[in-house]
């Protein structure tokens, strides 16, 4: 059953309607009950037994009355007895017409009536009684005729005051109550038994339908909240749907919807028994799923990225999609809590996610690099505003000579230097990538060129140094303020525009050669030149060395390493010389290190070295003790007048 | 001879019936061995009580007179605690404890509006209490004492 059609019955108006329905009957009911039995307290119970008694009496008195008629007809007998039995049930008349305590025998029905007539009759036997008393042969048989009737009505009275109507009715009224309860009762019984069974459906079944995705149907992020432990033998394992927001944007969320019902499907195959998949958000899933037999969990994770990689066909698009997986892997005994492991298998997924990759498994580097880097970020944080910090930054300075001289140096490049008080020494590029993730890259590009200019101006302007300083740019800084930045930070502070080479990788370079080669063109009218850094790693190539209008090439060391032992390798760094030169672009070969390489090197013509065989890089002060060395050569402003001369 | 005997019957039986008319019951009073037997006049040789009162046995207030009860039983040894009963000639009875019967000051009425009642009056006898001097007798559980027709009393 779909989970909206059952919803739609449970909470319908029809039910809803029909339980008030229900529940108002039951009110109206107790309420008529209410009202009835008010009704029947207000019969007094005093003045029935009042009524019962003085007609009991009257019948007593009548009996008495009757056996003296009796005697009197067999001739035996007593006239005074009689007589005065006639006299007390003539009283018992009269008070039951006259006294204010028999008010109510007399109101009820037509008593009144009655005994008005019963004593007239008995009245009307006077006469006759008279007669019969004084006459010496009376015949008794005519008044125990007219008596006996007397008598039957005296019964009847009798009979239907106490039978047929007050005591009856009484009787009957409290019958009538008492089933009314019971029925009421079950009645009452039965509709709360209906809505308690109603309640306790509707209760289990939000219960029910908040623990579960209305999409996929699959367990959500409120089912995992009530998971306290996981079995460790399971591998933990968050996945993503890639660039789902992506296809929000392009194809709307009901597309959107139908991908993430197709992937949880392509998930669940995967499930064995006892496995869960649970939803955590649109595109997020949590499985908790034990490896197969003889299965390791990196081919499991293969398994199910190879299962969730598949096309979405949209009219005539097709969309690629796939998952992004962070596993933390099944223990065997001491395994850590499943809190932690839940936030390990987060940890493999973002760094999946920062990587490119498919897939991260979690493992103890990982969670010492992210620790480290979170040390980082925050000595960086705080370095950069200038608060006391655990990371120092610095920079170095590596001079890079002339293949034909070695002593003329023709500039440096400048080098990023980290430290941590804790960790020690932190690699540049980590630096720089924290710095780029966490939206720190221009404050780190403006302090250094800060640094750059408050240590080297004093060569431009003292030395009359004009040799070139490299500065790497990273890709936050290679924005529309760049040329302002380079302009204020580095040109005013006393640097001279053609003394800056800037450094570009295909990394920073990757978004846009047009909007790219505009910056380099408005730096270029200030003098500023461009080098194409770490050329042939991968990270340049041939096409960013023909569309970007840089001045230099910086030749990776790999392209160095062996030249010396490999003619094939030597002649490979050549061509790249070669084609360098042919593009109107000097060339830098980086790391070179040892004497045989720059022999072969400084054959391969108007090159450009950097490389520890020279110079390792170094800090400011020892590089300018090394311009000031009397061996060494650079360029100044005297050279520069007499080549423009 | 036949004649004579009818004749003579007939006499008697007038005679028996006038002197029934006549004849007024009486009140009965025993106590263990001791009895006494009361009519009309010679109860109202006793000093006479007077209650003028309302009840719910009639319509408006009625003036009744007659010994009260303690005179009537004074002849009696009345110490300790003692019983009554008192019974009507349709043979109702009611009982209680003779002090709070004579806490009530009740008085045995032999004349109703200054005339004597008949049986059919509620008479020759009837126990009347001061319910209008002492309103706190108005009460069901008091006016069953209040018994018409009294024949007889016993005290044990």
């Amino acid at each position: 059953m779909k989970p909206g059609s059952i919803q739609q019955r449970l909470f319908s108006r029809a039910t809803v309607i029909f339980l008030f329905i229900v529940i108002g009957v039951l009110l109206s009911a107790s309420f008529y009950t209410y009202v009835q039995d008010r009704k029947l307290q207000s019969v007094s119970l005093s003045a029935l037994k009042m009524a019962s008694w003085n007609l009991a009496r009257m019948s007593n008195e009548a009996g008495a009355f009757d056996r003296e008629v009796a005697l009197m007809a067999k001739g035996v007998g007593d006239p005074e007895e009689f007589m005065l039995r006639f006299d007390v049930l003539w009283s018992r008349y009269d008070y039951l017409l006259n006294s204010a305590e028999s008010m109510p025998t007399r109101q009820h029905q037509d008593n009144l009536r009655r005994i008005k007539n019963l004593f007239s009759d008995l009245k009307g036997l006077e006469p006759q009684i008279k007669g019969l008393l004084k006459s010496a042969k009376p015949d008794w048989s005519e008044l125990a005729t007219t008596w006996e009737q007397q008598r039957k009505d005296i019964q009847l009275l009798l009979a239907d005051n106490f039978v047929g109507e007050e005591a009856s009715q009484l009787m009957t009224g409290m019958e009538a109550s008492r089933d009314r309860l019971a029925n009421l009762r079950v009645l009452t019984l039965g509709a709360l038994v209906v809505v308690f069974m109603y309640l306790a459906f509707a209760l289990t079944h939000i219960r029910r339908q908040s623990r579960t995705d209305p999409l996929t149907g699959l367990p959500n992020s409120n089912y995992l909240q009530t998971i306290n432990s996981v079995d460790p033998r399971k591998n933990v394992i968050v996945c993503q749907i890639r660039d789902l927001g992506l296809v929000i944007a392009e194809y709307g969320n009901e597309t959107a919807n139908e991908v993430v019902q197709a992937f949880a499907r392509k998930l669940a195959k995967g499930l064995g028994g006892g496995d869960e998949l649970i939803q955590i958000s649109q595109g997020e899933f949590l499985l908790l799923v034990k490896n197969h037999k003889n299965e390791s969990s990196e081919s499991l994770a293969a398994r199910f990225i190879e299962a969730t990689t598949f096309e979405w066909r949209i009219f005539e698009t097709v969309i690629p999609i796939q998952g992004v997986f962070g596993v933390t892997v099944a223990g065997k005994d001491q395994s850590p809590a499943w809190g932690v492991r839940y936030q390990e298998a987060y940890r493999a997924l973002a760094m999946a996610q920062m990587e490119r990759e498919q897939l991260y498994i979690s493992n103890e580097n990982l969670e010492k690099r992210l620790r480290d880097e979170r040390i980082i970020l925050n000595g960086l944080v705080r370095f950069l505003s200038g608060e006391p910090s655990s990371l120092s930054l610095s920079v170095v300075y590596q001079p890079i000579v002339n293949a034909g001289n070695k002593n003329f140096i023709i500039g440096a490049e400048v080098l990023l230097r980290c430290r941590d008080r804790v960790l020690g020494f932190v690699p540049p590029n980590v630096v720089v990538d924290l710095s780029e993730r966490h939206g720190l890259g221009a404050d780190l590009g403006k302090w250094l060129f800060r640094q750059v200019a408050k240590e080297t101006s004093q060569l431009y302007r003292d030395l009359g140094f004009r040799g070139s300083l490299s500065i790497n740019l990273n890709p936050a800084m290679l924005s529309d303020s760049l040329v302002s930045d380079v302009q204020g930070l580095l040109v005013n502070e006393g640097i001279p525009a053609s003394a800056l080479c800037m450094e570009i990788t295909e990394d920073n370079a990757a978004l846009d050669f047009e909007r790219i080669n505009e910056l380099i063109n408005e730096l270029h009218t200030l003098g500023v030149t461009f080098a194409l850094d770490d050329f042939g790693t991968g990270h340049s190539s041939l096409e960013y060395v023909r569309e970007l209008k840089v001045d230099r090439l910086k030749v990776d060391r790999c392209f160095v390493n062996g030249v010396e032992h490999s003619e094939d390798k030597l002649r490979f760094l050549g061509s790249i010389v070669a084609m360098a030169e042919q593009v109107y672009m000097k060339t830098v070969i980086e790391g070179v290190e040892n004497q045989a390489q720059w022999d072969l090197i400084e054959k391969l013509g108007d090159v450009l070295i950097q490389g520890y065989f020279a110079h390792k890089p170094m800090p400011f002060n020892e590089f300018m003790a090394v311009l000031m060395d009397s061996a060494s050569r650079y360029p100044t402003t005297r050279q520069l007048s007499v080549s423009a001369v | 001879m036949v004649k004579f005997i009818t004749s003579l019957l007939a006499l008697f039986a007038t005679l028996l019936v006038a002197t029934s008319l006549q004849a007024a019951p009486t009140l009965t009073i025993t106590s263990g061995d001791e009895k006494l037997v009361l009519d009309r006049s010679e109860l109202e040789t006793f000093p006479q009580t007077r209650i003028v009162t309302t009840s719910p046995y009639f319509e408006g207030s009625a003036e009744f007179t007659g010994p009260s009860l303690s005179r009537v039983l004074e002849t009696f040894d009345l110490s300790g605690d003692i019983r009554i009963v008192l019974r009507a000639l349709n043979d109702y009875r009611v009982d209680g404890n003779l002090r709070e019967l004579l806490a009530m000051d009740p008085i045995v009425a032999t004349r109703m509006d200054s005339q004597p009642m008949s049986v059919r009056d509620r008479g020759p006898f009837w126990l009347m209490l001061p319910l209008s001097d002492r309103p706190e007798l108005d009460e069901q559980e008091f006016h069953r004492f209040m018994i018409w027709q009294l024949e007889a009393i016993v005290l044990d």
